[in-house]
């Protein structure tokens, strides 16, 4: 029996694909959105001293973003 | 979801709030160091929730937007394709002087399903009874340690 690795599945596998789709609708919608999408993620503070940690990247690039980073994507939007 | 809340119209950005919330709760739900049994029911109908929604995402959302590669992936392919050119014509292109840009068009690019982890997803709930809590095998402690 294989057992489920939460990080590779969930955070690198799905919640990736389903994040890059979102970015890909808000491209594809224009009139700014995108901007306005990176806007709102450069806003949000820091959680904790690693926990959470700044985007100072466009949240849209997707540049050099390790699992941590994923995880970071998703709690934050709450 | 403030991140995403209002930047798509509203029939859209409902489902997707509602999506994106459940993906939420259900990595929490997964990703818990303590399950009772409630927990994991509560878990089971956070899988089911989740695949309903993302279904739904994928045959009805995703079918009004012309989705396209971002600018990164386009990079990408046109990378791999001028590699693959150039490793038979010449084998050392000079980095210094920039290859005219070929103008391909952006591809489509469809939402996918069908991924073993999603299948997997359904399983998560029988394998913490059996094994335990997501936490004790995940190999995300052991990567942060590096």
């Amino acid at each position: 029996m294989l057992v489920p690795d939460f990080m590779h599945e969930f955070e690198l596998g799905i919640w990736k694909a389903l994040f890059t789709h979102l970015v890909r609708i808000l491209v594809s919608h224009g009139d700014g959105t995108i901007q306005e999408f990176n806007r709102r993620y450069r806003q949000v503070p820091t959680f904790g001293r690693s926990t959470i940690r700044r985007f100072s990247e466009n949240a849209s690039g997707m540049k050099k973003l390790a699992a941590r980073n994923f995880e970071d994507l998703l709690q934050v939007r709450l | 979801m403030p991140v995403f809340d209002g930047l798509l119209p509203d029939k859209h950005n409902n489902d997707i709030q509602s999506l994106l919330f459940t993906t939420a709760e259900w990595h929490t739900l997964a990703k818990m160091r303590l399950h009772t049994d409630s927990t994991l029911a509560w878990l089971d109908e956070s899988t089911k929730a989740f695949g309903k929604q993302i279904r739904h995402f994928q045959s009805y959302t995703c079918s009004f937007f012309d989705t396209r590669e971002l600018p990164q992936e386009e990079a990408a392919r046109s990378r791999r394709q001028k590699k693959k050119k150039g490793s038979i014509n010449r084998p050392n292109p000079s980095p210094l002087t920039p290859a005219p840009s070929t103008a391909t068009p952006t591809k489509k690019k469809l939402f996918n399903l069908i991924l073993i982890k999603l299948h997997a997803l359904g399983d998560y709930v029988k394998t913490i009874k059996t094994f335990g809590t997501t936490d004790s095998y995940s190999t995300q402690p052991v990567w942060m340690l590096l």
